[in-house]
């Protein structure tokens, strides 16, 4: 049996620190909390149509990891894939943690690679969720 | 599955072996045009290789072994080293990939070709040679084997 | 700020160019030219948020791409945005083959002095478009 996949596709929106917790709790996943599950999806290679990004995100379920409400990621893969397995926006997570300002965007500080970690947990979490359904 | 190529896909990525080519095992493509050989990488090497930063050809002229280098690639993690399929004689090089060596990667089968030999023995070099087809179920087994090292964490 | 240079990035996920892309913009943006650039959400431009759409059509536009994909640069284009100059870090790179960057999530020392060198480029060329005050 082949391992299962999800597509995970982060904003990584460069105006706020949530779009860079998105990238860093996306990457972190991908490099050690779930390494074989996960695929990224590259939301500006997927946006000029390339094929192959935009193929897997139709043909397996993805997980949008989107900075703030304007939930670019779920847009953009809802457009052009189908619909995503679950949508999580950091800025709605930092809110529920109680974490105000947690970092500047160019290079997270302590309290930014923690909040990172927590999202990044969270997109565990919604992997988990999604493979038992 | 096109009519010019195979197609495997893996996760996100397509891998695509052009038919009515030859191939080694080394994943080096051969075009024969009248007794000459122009020769390439696959797509499944450009892919596993990344993104070429600098190209190095031979000299026309040079003389090569098979199994030697022949060219090779520089890429942010490695240097690929390109092997030569014949005993042969380097008579072009494709110079543009000294200004665009992205072509190695954009279109490894087209204008991404490396050099132009001419074998020195051909007949007896064509039996280390393989058919699309076989090269195809050979890239399939050697795509299965990078996905179980788990080398995804660049795409 | 009148009439900031936007410098927008390709951020691309994948790789250490993509990392590098963000961060030769928050350089450029934040520390070498602060008053006269900004950046935007190239997500937002590509789901065609009007701001966004209105923004890189009336401001000057720098792309900084990662590889050769050239994602920032074409998405801007799709937008008729007024692209005045586009960088790639690859190319970059190939100036200076003596540093490999390597790491993606977090930058390494080389992928710092490769931004750098890349930022210093871009900062001459804001101050350039500034000087002749139109693009061509």
């Amino acid at each position: 049996m082949s391992t299962p996949k999800i597509g995970v596709v982060s904003c990584s929106g460069e105006c706020c620190v949530e779009g860079t917790i998105s990238r860093i709790a996306t990457r972190l996943v991908l490099e050690k909390l779930r390494p074989d599950n996960t695929v990224t999806i590259c939301l500006p290679l997927f946006s000029i149509g390339e094929k192959g990004e935009r193929m897997f995100a139709k043909n397996f379920p993805t997980i949008a990891v989107d900075g703030c409400e304007k939930r670019c990621a779920k847009n953009a893969i809802e457009k052009y894939s189908g619909k995503t397995a679950c949508s999580l926006v950091v800025s709605d997570l930092l809110k529920k943690w109680g974490i105000n300002n947690p970092s500047p965007r160019r290079e997270l500080n302590e309290e930014g690679i923690e909040a990172a970690l927590k999202v990044a947990e969270e997109i565990v979490v919604a992997m988990d969720e999604i493979f038992t359904r | 599955m096109s009519d010019d190529f195979y197609q495997e896909v893996a996760d996100k990525f397509i891998f695509t072996v052009k038919k009515r080519l030859l191939y080694t095992e080394n994943d080096v493509w051969i075009e024969m045009i009248n007794g000459k050989a122009k020769i390439g990488i696959t797509d499944f090497l450009q892919r596993r290789g990344g993104d070429a930063v600098f190209v190095e050809l031979p000299q026309i002229g040079k003389t090569v072994r098979r199994g030697d280098e022949t060219s090779s690639f520089e890429t942010i993690k490695a240097v690929v080293s390109i092997a030569s399929p014949f005993d042969s004689t380097v008579i072009e090089v494709n110079s543009t990939l000294n200004d665009k060596p992205e072509l190695i990667n954009e279109d490894p089968y087209g204008e991404g070709w490396l050099v132009l030999v001419s074998p020195s023995h051909l007949e007896e070099d064509k039996q280390y040679l393989m058919t699309a087809e076989k090269y195809f179920e050979l890239m399939k087994s050697k795509i299965k084997d990078e996905l179980g090292k788990g080398s995804r964490k660049e795409v | 700020m009148s009439d900031p240079v936007l410098i927008i990035p390709c951020s691309g996920i994948g790789k250490s160019f993509g990392t590098i892309s963000r961060e030769v913009t928050y350089y450029v943006v934040e520390v070498l030219k602060k008053d006269e650039t900004d950046t935007l959400c190239l997500s937002l431009l590509v789901m065609g948020d009007k701001d966004a759409v209105r923004s890189v059509k009336s401001h000057r536009c720098i792309a900084v791409d990662g590889c050769p994909n050239e994602c920032s640069k074409k998405n801007l284009e799709f937008f008729n945005a007024k692209v005045a100059a586009n960088y790639r870090v690859v190319d970059i790179l190939r100036e200076n083959r003596n540093l490999k960057p390597s790491a993606v999530t977090f930058l390494d020392e080389d992928g710092r002095k490769l931004a750098g060198i890349l930022a210093e480029k871009i900062a001459l060329k804001v101050d350039e478009l500034n000087h002749k005050g139109v693009v061509s």
